[in-house]
């Protein structure tokens, strides 16, 4: 099999395992959700609010279970999740790029807004960005990031009327 | 009465604001359509969150300026790199690039902005005979219909989106409509899966959705697929333009038709629209062995179907609530954000906004001539910047457009989060475009649903009693149908049966 169809297989299995997962908790609290206002007597069997995503998750359940199914027959393992392989996968720098945009991004929202003014958060995150990716020279990077972070800033407080978080330390 | 209106809207849009708005936008448009790894739906999803404090007429003009421009200007990375700056535009790769390896950059270009001068222009001429024509038939719908339109919207754009397995894609919608069900419901008041966070009361904003699907995933796809590519020079024109349109006038009537028929499907767009027109051209050649290798047809239809298929998809989008594409999906979105509830009503209560959007299409097509001329030659350096560079900087746009709609740091997580699973699904062929289609469609199935069931006081029968609900739920049983093996092997068994008995 292709190496490429392999790893979309693989990982067919991993997403329709949490599908199934997530599926099953929306059908129960679907049920839940109609069986209270049924019995309350505030709604009908027919209109009860858990009604149609229970059909909706009972077709992604069943969905899911086709996905899992078809990506065993093809092939499809969880073998790429051991330690060895995840270390076989995150030693090329290329298969890490997006692991490390995301990471770049959720350092940016979890961490330095509303923690530190929202200029120097964004000159932090552009910098380290450019950084980690050698996107240019150190002092091209630097100028870049306080310039476009006062610049975006200003634009969003003046044009648009964004009122930045207050930073919790400077 | 209605020329008259159009006439009005189309005079009263010629404000020295307005016309340097959408020269602006336009320009935003086609940079984001030129440079690979961003497109249409990323631009107007970014412009929901800029544009969220402005008026409604000012977002929309540039909301329309980014989407016709984003549309056109993914030929200029098809014709110069051989890269599709959007997905419409692959098809222009095709004969885009070989002409340009001829030394027929600058013929390949013109070409490309006349079929899409052209596409954007029959798409504003089917937009404003067919609008009114639809909203006079979508006045007799019922909740059954607006439920099986919904639900074939959903399903149509799964199978399309997701060439390894429909299935995906279906799934994608459906886990979209479950994200619409968060919330109160329409209908009883009664709060659905909302965790208890006083935020998701309301429902999941949709700017963070849409961002988070459609635009954190490029950024990391937009750094990791770089590539070194070889950029083509643009010489001089070699060709007489006039003649090239005279000899193939059908064609582009053909085309174009093609691009707004297609379009108007709900949830398919420009990017079937241009493939299926490419192909369309290739089989009415005389030459069809040249296409691949060079030939100004095989630009100029895909750019004419996917330009024409713009007024194509806001068809639907304004008429029925139904978008026909994913960009029109998240200017529906930026819509109802702002009060205006597109479907049949809307020529009720604003008939206005129906004619300004007619004018907006009509005068974004000007521009789109205009500034495609002027910006022809400096788009070339754009490409030349690193997308290292201009990476972290959508980013940033990302983030403080969302932040700009409510003022709420949930809002940049909920962003953040979305965008990661959406990475992870789209690289897995879970594509987001049903995901967001199915939860902008989300509110129309479920409320139908139940109330069909209401009035009928129970009998699901209700839901396909009527001519045109039974037609689109037959319509949606055979798709379902056709992707099932046991059907399939029927299918192709009937098929095979036919083809002997017509060559006996």
């Amino acid at each position: 099999m292709d190496e490429k169809v392999k790893k979309i297989r693989d990982g067919d299995i991993l997403i329709s395992i949490l599908m199934i997962l997530g599926s099953s908790w929306a059908i129960y609290e679907s049920l839940r959700m109609s069986y209270e206002v049924y019995f309350k007597g505030r709604a009908t069997l027919y209109t009860v609010p858990g009604l149609f995503p229970f059909i909706v998750s009972l077709c992604i359940l069943g969905g899911s279970i086709w996905v899992f199914i078809n990506a065993i027959r093809s092939g499809g393992d969880l073998k790429f999740l051991s330690p060895c392989a995840l270390k076989k996968t995150f030693s090329s720098f290329k298969a890490f790029i997006p692991t490390i945009v995301m990471g770049l991004m959720w350092i940016y929202v979890f961490i330095f807004v509303g923690r530190i003014h929202f200029i120097i958060a964004t000159f932090l995150f552009i910098s380290l960005f450019m950084i980690t990716f050698k996107a240019t020279q150190w002092i091209r990077i630097l100028l870049i990031s306080a310039l476009y972070s006062a610049a975006i800033v200003y634009f969003f407080s003046k044009v648009v009327g964004t009122q930045f978080p207050k930073p919790l330390f400077f | 009465m209605e020329l008259i209106a159009y006439f009005k809207a189309l005079i009263d849009f010629l404000t020295f604001y307005n016309i340097i708005l959408m020269a602006f936008s336009m320009t935003i448009g086609i940079i984001v359509g030129a440079l690979p790894g961003l497109s249409a739906v990323l631009g107007i999803a970014l412009l929901t969150g800029i544009t969220y404090s402005f008026d409604t007429a000012t977002a929309m003009i540039m909301m329309i300026g980014v989407y016709i421009g984003a549309i056109y200007g993914g030929s200029f990375a098809s014709i110069l790199i051989n890269i599709p700056g959007t997905g419409s535009a692959v098809a222009t790769c095709f004969d885009g690039y070989p002409l340009a390896k001829q030394g027929k950059a600058t013929d390949a270009i013109i070409a490309a902005r006349l079929a899409s001068f052209i596409g954007s222009f029959v798409g504003f001429i089917c937009y404003v005979i067919f609008t009114p024509l639809i909203i006079r038939i979508a006045l007799s719908f019922t909740s059954a219909e607006y439920f099986w339109l919904a639900i074939f919207g959903v399903f149509i754009i799964g199978a399309l989106s997701s060439p390894d397995l429909p299935i995906k894609g279906w799934i994608s919608g459906l886990i979209g409509l479950m994200l619409s069900f968060v919330g109160l419901e329409d209908i009883g008041a009664y709060n659905r899966f909302s965790f208890g966070i006083p935020q998701l009361t309301s429902g999941i904003p949709w700017v963070p959705l849409m961002v988070g699907f459609f635009g954190v995933p490029q950024i990391a796809k937009f750094i990791r697929d770089t590539k070194e590519f070889e950029m083509m020079k643009q010489l001089k024109k070699t060709m007489n333009f006039l003649r090239v349109i005279k000899q193939h006038l059908i064609g582009i009537i053909k085309w174009a038709s093609l691009g707004v028929a297609i379009g108007a499907i709900p949830a398919v767009g420009e990017n079937i629209a241009a493939l299926v027109a490419y192909g369309v051209a290739k089989k009415d050649s005389r030459r069809p062995e040249k296409f691949g290798t060079g030939v100004i047809e095989g630009v100029m239809a895909p750019e004419v179907a996917n330009n024409s298929a713009v007024g194509g998809a806001i068809i639907p989008m304004l008429t029925l609530g139904v978008p026909g594409s994913p960009p029109t999906a998240v200017l529906m979105g930026a819509l109802i954000m702002r009060g205006i509830r597109p479907g049949p009503m809307l020529a009720i209560e604003n008939p206005a906004f129906i004619y300004n959007m007619g004018a907006w299409i009509f005068w974004g097509t000007i521009m789109l001539l205009v500034i495609g001329i002027l910006i022809s030659r400096p788009i070339s350096q754009v490409l030349k910047i690193p997308p290292k560079i201009l990476a972290p900087l959508i980013a940033v746009i990302c983030v403080v457009g969302t932040f700009s709609v409510s003022s709420e740091i949930f809002d940049i997580k909920l962003l953040i989060i979305f965008g990661t699973i959406g990475y992870i699904m789209d690289k897995y062929g879970f594509s987001a475009g049903p995901l967001v289609l199915g939860f902008v469609l989300g509110p129309l199935t479920d409320a139908n649903f139940r109330r069909t069931l209401d009035l009928a006081h129970g009998n699901p029968l209700a839901l396909i009693n009527r001519p045109i609900s039974f037609l689109i739920f037959l319509a949606v049983s055979l798709m379902l149908l056709n992707y099932f093996p046991p059907f399939k092997r029927v299918k192709d068994c009937i098929l095979s049966k036919v083809k002997r008995i017509r060559k006996e």
